[in-house]
């Protein structure tokens, strides 16, 4: 192309760059900021529903073992397909203990009838205070307390 | 629970567009038309598309601004290069393709190995950090007034740009422990031999960078201004001796206060840089009609001057907002992160990078006294390019496991509803 056709194109393409390289801004911001205000939803949902979870560390069903459940306000565990985390083993009652949340404190009670829910060895009358890294015994299940926080 | 990601199609699209258009305007630039640089453009704009796609394909939590941006730097670095000399654009997009290689490595290496807060491996790397930019005093080869170069297997490099990496990695280590006297101590004696040793090679400008990313690690680190007030006072002790040790850093504050006076000696090249910024305007004269070789180092120090001379001053803004926007992304990955040391190194990376950028147009617009020191991703220079992007590699690695540990929680919080 000549010299003087070039310069011509080439001024008018400049505002062309322009218009692209602002355009190209606009959308990374307007792309980044609805990105981080899915993410943020997304933390925000991990916060509300997951103060921890309760993991089965052994059961005698074995295909239970290893499942971790999210805490929620009310846990119950035992044999009835009702209760939150459900566990089809015989030595459990239907609904054999409960783990609550307090405000920021978690509790553990018994529900059975005289099997007993056990909190790190020990028997535990009616409840119990729970904190990060207890394992509650119920039958030949053993549950372990995760925190997150 | 899925993570949606909303789709970055368009703006790829009007990226490529972009980059396309430039080049088929470089190549109407010659008689006949050089097809070369169609060719070309169409194959960088090839590589960053594949590029692009087999990361986000293999490591879906990695964060793609951050990767949109620095591919489209190094975009804008290669028109421009072109444009100067065709010969320097295939070098530096051979450059590009081993930094992105090497992104890949660092990416996985912060990923998946753990190491790196081990005190053994920290001390490994401070020593041969030190061992590094000592060896290049002693036994490099000097350009454009600095000792920082080595030759090896006939390409030279500049260590002082890979110590960058290690710096960082042993800083992060050091603050994500809890503060004692004796490790602060000996953090404090290994940033100062560090800078010593930087001034000592006449690297002004990597020393600066080397200070101003210890600080603000320091500070994000150890949250106590007190140390920052500390270091700063020993940081300006240090400049202030080294005005008066260094014939260099005088003659650099000389010309920083008036570059008209030496125009035909040392002033020479910011003078030439502000004429290219003052004749290009808000607009620009458009690509390929101004007059950049008058400017000494066009390639590599001056590169934003040659782009706001050609491509308009509007256009030098929206880059330096590119910037800014890596620094928010940056930031948003360090805040994210799962353990103090990915903390720490995100904020290092992220601080390497864009300080560095700002020392250096700050230095061609005569804002802060100029310090030669390439422009991160654009600029022509192969040891600068490699070290960026794995600076990004870091940086995607440190994101890709806090999408990870994120999306751990999400599946176990699905386990409550079988």
């Amino acid at each position: 192309m000549e010299a003087s056709a070039y310069s011509v194109l080439a001024m008018i393409m400049q505002y062309w760059f322009i218009i692209a390289i602002l355009y190209i801004l606009f959308r990374i911001v307007e792309n980044a900021m609805a990105e981080y205000r899915t993410h943020r939803q997304i933390k925000k949902e991990i916060g509300k529903q997951f103060f921890g979870y309760i993991e089965i560390e052994a059961c005698d069903v074995g295909e239970m073992q290893g499942r971790r459940y999210g805490i929620r306000k009310e846990n119950v565990f035992g044999r009835s397909k009702r209760c939150e985390i459900a566990i089809p083993s015989a030595a459990l009652d239907a609904s054999h203990g409960m783990v609550v949340l307090r405000g920021k404190k978690l509790m553990l009670f018994d529900l059975s009838h005289a099997k007993g829910v056990y909190l790190n060895g020990d028997r535990i009358e009616k409840q119990a205070q729970l904190s990060d890294g207890d394992e509650i015994r119920a039958g030949d299940t053993v549950l372990r307390i995760n925190l997150e926080r | 629970m899925g993570r949606k990601k909303p789709s970055a199609a368009a703006l790829l699209f009007i990226i490529m567009v972009f980059e396309l258009s430039a080049f088929v305007l470089l190549s109407l630039r010659v008689q006949p038309i050089d097809l070369g640089a169609i060719l070309f453009g169409v194959m960088m704009v090839g590589v960053f598309i594949l590029q692009y796609a087999l990361l986000n394909h293999f490591f879906p939590y990695i964060d793609r601004y951050i990767l949109i941006i620095a591919n489209m730097l190094a975009a804008v670095g290669l028109i421009v290069q072109y444009r100067l000399n065709p010969e320097i654009a295939f070098k530096q997009a051979g450059w590009l393709a081993l930094g992105m290689i090497a992104m890949v490595f660092a990416l996985l290496g912060v990923w998946k190995l753990a190491v790196w807060q081990k005190r053994r491996v920290t001390y490994i790397l401070a020593g041969g950090g030190i061992l590094l930019l000592a060896l290049t005093l002693l036994m490099g080869r000097s350009a454009g007034g600095a000792t920082s170069w080595f030759s090896v297997l006939g390409s030279s490099f500049q260590p002082s740009e890979f110590v960058k990496l290690i710096f960082v990695a042993v800083l992060a280590a050091v603050f994500a422990q809890p503060l004692q006297k004796r490790r602060l101590l000996l953090c404090f004696g290994f940033c100062g031999a560090m800078l010593g040793l930087l001034v000592l090679q006449r690297d002004l400008g990597a020393a600066l960078l080397y200070a101003g990313t210890f600080l603000i690690l320091l500070y994000v680190g150890t949250n106590k201004l007190s140390l920052v007030g500390l270091s700063l006072i020993g940081l300006g002790g240090g400049a202030y001796a080294s005005y008066h040790l260094f014939d260099h850093v005088r003659v650099r504050i000389a010309i920083w206060q008036n570059p008209w006076a030496a125009y035909e000696s040392q002033g020479y090249q910011i003078v030439q840089g502000l004429i290219a910024l003052a004749s290009g305007g808000l607009l620009g004269m458009g690509l390929g009609l101004g007059a950049p070789n008058v400017i000494p180092a066009y390639h590599t120090d001056f590169i934003f001057a040659v782009i706001c001379e050609e491509f308009g001053l509007i256009f030098g803004v929206a880059m330096i907002a590119f910037y800014v926007i890596f620094i928010v992304r940056g930031a948003l990955i360090a805040l994210n992160a799962k353990t103090r040391f990915d903390m720490l190194l995100a904020f290092g990376c992220t601080s390497m990078i864009t300080l560095q950028s700002f020392i250096i147009i700050g230095g061609v617009i005569k804002l802060i006294p100029l310090t030669g020191i390439t422009l991160p991703f654009v600029s022509y220079g192969g040891s600068s390019m490699i070290v960026c992007m794995m600076l990004v590699g870091v940086l995607q690695g440190i994101a890709a496991r806090n999408g990870q540990a994120e999306d751990e929680m999400l599946e176990q919080m699905e386990g409550n509803c079988p």
